[in-house]
C-alpha cells in the first residue's frame, strides 16, 4: 500500500532553512557586497509577506526564491546606480593584465572571491550556484532563466577562467595530492 | 546533484574553495528571525497593493442624466452627416434606372452585320395549332387491319389483268 507523501513544511519553514543559501545567493548577486546582500534579502522578504512575490509552486521553493533574490537584486542595482562591491580593488584595475595581477596577489582567503567578482555575471551565477549552492547545471539555467545549452557553456568558460587565475590554489592543491599519495 | 566531475582536479579544488567561501558567508549572514521580524513590520506599515482597473467617476459624470445632453449632440451630428449621403444615393439610382431604360432602343451602325437569314424564325415562337404536314381523309369503309397485314395481302384474289 503506497504512502502519502508527508505535506510540505510551511513556506516560511523552508526559508528559514534556505536563509544561509540565500544569503550567499544574494551575495553572489552583489558583488560579494555584505551589505548589499543583507538589503536585498530584506527587500525579498518585504515582498514576500507584502504579497509581491507570491510562490505558485511551478518550481521548487529554492528555484523560486533564488530568482526573485536574484531579480530584486537587480532591480536595486538599476534603481540606485551605485558602485557596487570591492569598487576599490577594481578603481585600481586598470588593465585586465593588472586586474589578474592584483587577483594573484590577494591573500588565499579572499583569492576566489575576488576572481568571482571578475568574471561576467552568467559565469558567475552559474558558477555560484553550482559549486556553492550544489544545485546541477540544469537546475542553475532554471533559476537564471537560461537554456540548459547555454548554462553549460557559461559554466565551462567560468571554470576555464577560474583555473587560469587561481593557478596557485590548483598547484598547492596537486602538491598536497601527490604528499597524500606518497 | 552536481553535474561536474569530482575526480576532475579543477572541480575538487573549485569544490574546496567554495565550501570554504560558504562557510566565511554563513558567519556573517544574518539572523533570520530578525530579519522576517522587520519584514513584517514594514509589510504591516505598506499599504495593501490594490489594482485599480479605472478611475473612480466624480461630479458631473456620475449623473446618468448628465449624458444625456452629448448624446443627443452626437445623434444630431450623425443625422446630419449622413442625410447628404441618402439623397446622392437615390441620384445615383434614378441616373441609372434611366439608362437602363434608354439603352434597350439604342441602335448602331453594325447591328446589321449581326443579322443572319431565317434568325426571325429563331426569334419567333412557332404556331403549335396549324400542322406542318396535311394528310388526306381517313375512308372509313377499308378495314386498315386488312389492309396491312401480308397474310390478308397473300389470301386477296389476283387480279386477272
Amino acid at each position: 500500500m503506497a504512502h502519502a507523501a508527508p505535506p510540505d513544511p510551511p513556506l516560511d519553514a523552508q526559508l528559514e532553512a534556505l536563509h544561509d543559501a540565500s544569503f550567499g545567493w544574494a551575495c553572489s548577486c552583489c558583488n560579494a557586497d555584505a551589505d548589499d546582500a543583507a538589503d536585498v534579502l530584506q527587500t525579498c522578504y518585504v515582498k514576500l509577506f507584502s504579497g509581491r512575490a507570491v510562490f505558485e509552486g511551478r518550481s521548487s521553493v529554492r528555484t523560486w526564491w533564488f530568482g526573485v533574490i536574484r531579480f530584486t537584486a537587480m532591480e536595486m542595482r538599476r534603481r540606485d546606480d551605485r558602485t557596487l562591491a570591492l569598487a576599490d580593488v577594481r578603481d585600481t584595475m586598470t588593465t585586465p593584465a593588472q586586474a589578474d595581477e592584483a587577483i594573484l596577489d590577494a591573500e588565499s582567503s579572499t583569492l576566489l572571491r575576488l576572481a568571482l567578482t571578475r568574471l561576467p555575471d552568467r559565469q558567475r551565477e552559474v558558477l555560484h550556484l553550482v559549486f556553492y549552492q550544489g544545485l546541477s547545471v540544469s537546475e542553475s539555467a532554471q533559476v537564471l532563466d537560461l537554456s540548459i545549452g547555454s548554462a553549460r557553456v557559461h559554466y565551462d568558460r567560468g571554470k576555464k577562467r577560474l583555473r587560469e587565475w587561481l593557478t596557485p590554489l590548483f598547484r598547492d592543491h596537486v602538491t598536497a595530492a601527490g604528499d597524500e599519495s606518497t | 546533484m552536481s553535474e561536474h566531475h569530482p575526480n576532475d582536479h579543477t572541480d575538487i579544488t573549485l569544490q574546496r574553495e567554495f565550501d570554504a567561501l560558504r562557510a566565511a558567508d554563513r558567519a556573517r549572514t544574518p539572523d533570520f528571525a530578525t530579519m522576517a521580524a522587520r519584514a513584517r513590520a514594514i509589510a504591516d506599515a505598506t499599504p495593501p497593493v490594490v489594482v485599480a482597473t479605472s478611475a473612480p467617476i466624480r461630479g458631473w459624470r456620475a449623473s446618468p442624466l448628465a449624458w444625456a445632453v452629448p448624446a443627443l449632440a452626437a445623434a444630431g451630428l450623425a443625422a446630419v452627416l449622413l442625410m447628404p449621403r441618402q439623397n446622392a444615393d437615390a441620384e445615383f439610382e434614378t441616373l441609372v434606372s434611366d439608362w437602363s431604360r434608354t439603352s434597350a432602343s439604342i441602335r448602331t451602325p453594325t447591328d446589321e452585320l449581326l443579322a443572319l437569314p431565317g434568325d426571325e424564325y429563331l426569334r419567333a415562337t412557332p404556331m403549335l395549332s396549324t400542322p406542318a404536314i396535311t394528310l388526306p381523309p381517313i375512308d372509313a369503309s377499308i378495314d386498315p387491319s386488312a389492309e396491312m397485314t401480308p397474310s390478308s395481302r397473300s389470301s386477296r384474289p389476283e387480279n386477272p389483268s
